[in-house]
C-alpha cells in the first residue's frame, strides 16, 4: 500500500486535532502547575494516553494518593476501553507492532473516528490515524507546559475541565443508549453509597451500580427466554 | 511530586493497566463478548460509571463553600451545550467558562 497522503490524513483527523490540542494544553498546563516537568508531562501522554485518566492522575499525584486508589480508579475509568477493541478488531493492522501500537492508542476519539470512517480508508490507514492523533495530544501537552511559563501559575476554575469531560462523555453515552433506568440506577447507587460511606462513596457506588445492571440484565433475559 | 520513584511507578502501572484493558478483547475468545449478560453489562456500565464520576465530582467539592452551586451550573451548561450541538470542545469550554464565571460571582 502506498504511504498515505499527509493532506488527506490531516483532513480526516481534523476533528480529533480540534479536541486534542486544546484539551492536551489544559492537561499540560495543570500538570506543570503542580510542579511536573516537561518530560514527565510528555511521558504520561506517551505511555498512558487516556485523557480523563491523565487529568485524574494530576489530582492524585498532587494530593499524594495511594497506589491502590489510583489503580482502582484507572480500572474503573478506563474499563470502557475494553469494549472498543471488539468493534475495531477488523480495522487495525493484521499483526505486528503496528497492530499493538493501535491497541495502545485506542482512545475514545480515535475509536469514534475509526468506526465513523468509511471502512476502506480506516482499514488501510488505522496505524497512521492512531499515530497522528497521539502526536496531536503530545503537541497539546507540550504547548500546555509552555503556556504555564507565560500565564499566571493558577487559573481558578480550570480544573473543572475534568468534570466537563466526564459530563460530555456521559451525555455522549446516553445519546447512544438512551435508557433512563441507567441514570436512575447510577443516582440511587450514589445516594445509598453516600449514606453508607459518606467519606468515599464512589467505589461502593460503582459496585452497587454494577450489581443493579447485572441484575437487570438477568431479569430482561428471563423475560425473553 | 517529591517522590520521583513513586511517580514513575504510577506512570508504569497506569500505562500497563490501560494497555491491558484496551488489549483484552484481542486476547479473549471472540465468543466471550457475545454472551448476553456480558453484552448487557458492557453496554450499560460505561454510562453508569460516567454519571457516577460526575456525581462524585459534585459531592467531593468543598461543601462548606458555594462551589457545588458553581459546579452544578457548569455541569448543566456542558450538558445543555452537548445535547444541543454535540461538539465536545464547545461543551467543555462552555462548562468551564460557566464554572469560572460562577466562581467569580459567588466568591
Amino acid at each position: 500500500m502506498p504511504p498515505p497522503r499527509l493532506g488527506t490524513l490531516l483532513v480526516v483527523t481534523l476533528p480529533v486535532m480540534a479536541g486534542y490540542v486544546p484539551l492536551g494544553m489544559v492537561y499540560g498546563y495543570l500538570f506543570s502547575s503542580t510542579g511536573a516537568e516537561l518530560w514527565l508531562v510528555l511521558l504520561l501522554s506517551l505511555v498512558v494516553f487516556a485523557g480523563a485518566m491523565q487529568f485524574l492522575l494530576v489530582g492524585f499525584l498532587a494530593s499524594g494518593a495511594e497506589l491502590f486508589e489510583i489503580v482502582l480508579a484507572c480500572v474503573l475509568v478506563n474499563a470502557r476501553h475494553v469494549f472498543y477493541g471488539v468493534s475495531v478488531r477488523e480495522l487495525l493492522p493484521a499483526k505486528g507492532l503496528k497492530r499493538w501500537y493501535c491497541v495502545h492508542a485506542l482512545t475514545d476519539e480515535t475509536y469514534a473516528l475509526l468506526t465513523g470512517l468509511e471502512s476502506g480508508y480506516a482499514r488501510g490507514r488505522s496505524f497512521e490515524i492512531c499515530l497522528v492523533n497521539q502526536v496531536y495530544w503530545l503537541v497539546g501537552s507540550g504547548a500546555g507546559v509552555a503556556l504555564g511559563l507565560v500565564l499566571s501559575p493558577e487559573i481558578p476554575g480550570l480544573e473543572f475541565t475534568l468534570v466537563a469531560l466526564f459530563t460530555v462523555l456521559a451525555v455522549e453515552l446516553y445519546c447512544r443508549r438512551p435508557e433512563r433506568a441507567l441514570l436512575v440506577a447510577a443516582v440511587l447507587s450514589y445516594v445509598v453509597a453516600g449514606l453508607v460511606l459518606p467519606e468515599h462513596p464512589l467505589l461502593l457506588a460503582m459496585v452497587l451500580g454494577l450489581g443493579v445492571v447485572a441484575w437487570r440484565g438477568r431479569l430482561e433475559r428471563g423475560r425473553f427466554e | 511530586m517529591d517522590d520521583l520513584g513513586f511517580v514513575l511507578l504510577v506512570v508504569g502501572v497506569v500505562g500497563l493497566l490501560t494497555f491491558g484493558l484496551r488489549a483484552l478483547p484481542f486476547w479473549l475468545p471472540a465468543g466471550f463478548f457475545e454472551r448476553p449478560t456480558v453484552r448487557h453489562v458492557a453496554g450499560s456500565m460505561p454510562l453508569v460509571v460516567m454519571v457516577l464520576l460526575v456525581l462524585d465530582s459534585l459531592w467531593g467539592s468543598h461543601r462548606d463553600s458555594l462551589e457545588p452551586l458553581g459546579m452544578m451550573a457548569g455541569v448543566l451548561a456542558s450538558m445543555g451545550l452537548h445535547l444541543g450541538f454535540r461538539q465536545p470542545l464547545l461543551s467543555i469550554t462552555g462548562g468551564v467558562g460557566v464554572f469560572m464565571l460562577a466562581l467569580m460571582m459567588l466568591g
